[in-house]
């Protein structure tokens, strides 16, 4: 499992790939779940114990769950989309192979939420320093453009895409992106879960 | 198939095959880039991209950041702090 993590970390070219390799949808569903948990059980619980502010906000189980739970539809929902894609042009791409793979891209994204969190538990969590928050927002967009790379290397790579292929793609899943950032909004996602 | 057709027959297997031009090149580069774990079809950009994503993206958030900086200059800390919420 540490061996994946690693090759998706810092050379994901061979893990995503075509190949089908034992254990690779375990990791990719594993980190989705960690993801969606620290996104809307972990997290929030913990600044919510932790952040002294006469506004503290209360906990919602049922919210939680929800946000969980939405979390781990909008990855089904964005591998079936890449499914249909692949469908459409014909390249042979099973939908076990989508989420092996696009499950590994939310490695930003996990970092991302507890960047976010560690923010949150920041008393007060004011930036009025100049070149705090420029580290601060170079890390955030170091995280988007990273996720922006592994979705142009599963375009490229897993779905193995022509240029009109992929201009279509990316349109297809913004307008699906959009969709389901709002979605997530409405059920207290605060940190993109895509 | 009688003694005219064999013979016809021999004479053509007996022509040597002549590749297209590029042919060997294009299978040569192949087999080099699965040896090494690569696709065929990435350009020498999208193999940086995808063989080194922490570095690429280390270096596009700094200009990217410092570019939003340079444009919003005294607001941008507040920007920050808006988007922590």
């Amino acid at each position: 499992m540490t061996n994946y993590l690693w090759q998706a970390i810092a050379s994901p070219l061979r893990v995503f790939s075509r190949e089908e390799t034992k254990g690779e949808l375990a990791v990719s569903a594993g980190i989705v779940c960690v993801a969606a948990f620290l996104g809307s059980v972990g997290i929030p619980a913990v600044v919510s114990a932790v952040r002294h502010t006469p506004e503290k906000p209360a906990l919602d189980p049922a919210g939680m769950l929800l946000a969980f739970g939405a979390s781990i539809l909008s990855w089904l929902i964005v591998c079936l989309l890449f499914w249909a894609l692949s469908r459409a042009f014909r390249n042979g791409l099973r939908f076990r192979q989508i989420l092996s793979v696009w499950g590994l891209s939310y490695i930003p994204n996990v970092l991302c939420i507890l960047l976010y969190a560690g923010l949150q538990l920041l008393p007060g969590a004011r930036v009025t320093n100049d070149i705090l928050a420029f580290v601060i927002g170079a890390a955030f967009v170091f995280l988007l453009v990273w996720k922006a790379i592994f979705f142009y290397l599963f375009l490229r790579q897993t779905m193995n895409v022509s240029l009109r292929e992929l201009a279509l793609t990316v349109l297809a899943s913004a307008a699906v992106f959009v969709i389901l950032l709002w979605a997530g909004s409405m059920v207290g996602i605060q940190v993109p879960m895509l | 198939m009688n003694d005219t057709e064999l013979k016809k027959m021999f004479q053509q297997t007996d022509v040597p095959v002549e590749s297209a031009p590029g042919q060997k090149e294009a299978l040569l580069t192949q087999i080099l880039s699965q040896s090494n774990g690569m696709e065929h079809g990435l350009s020498a950009f999208e193999r940086f991209l995808f063989t080194r994503p922490l570095q690429t993206a280390g270096i596009a958030a700094f200009a990217m950041t410092g570019a939003l900086w340079g444009v919003l200059g005294s607001r941008f800390p507040t920007l920050i702090s808006a988007l922590i919420g």
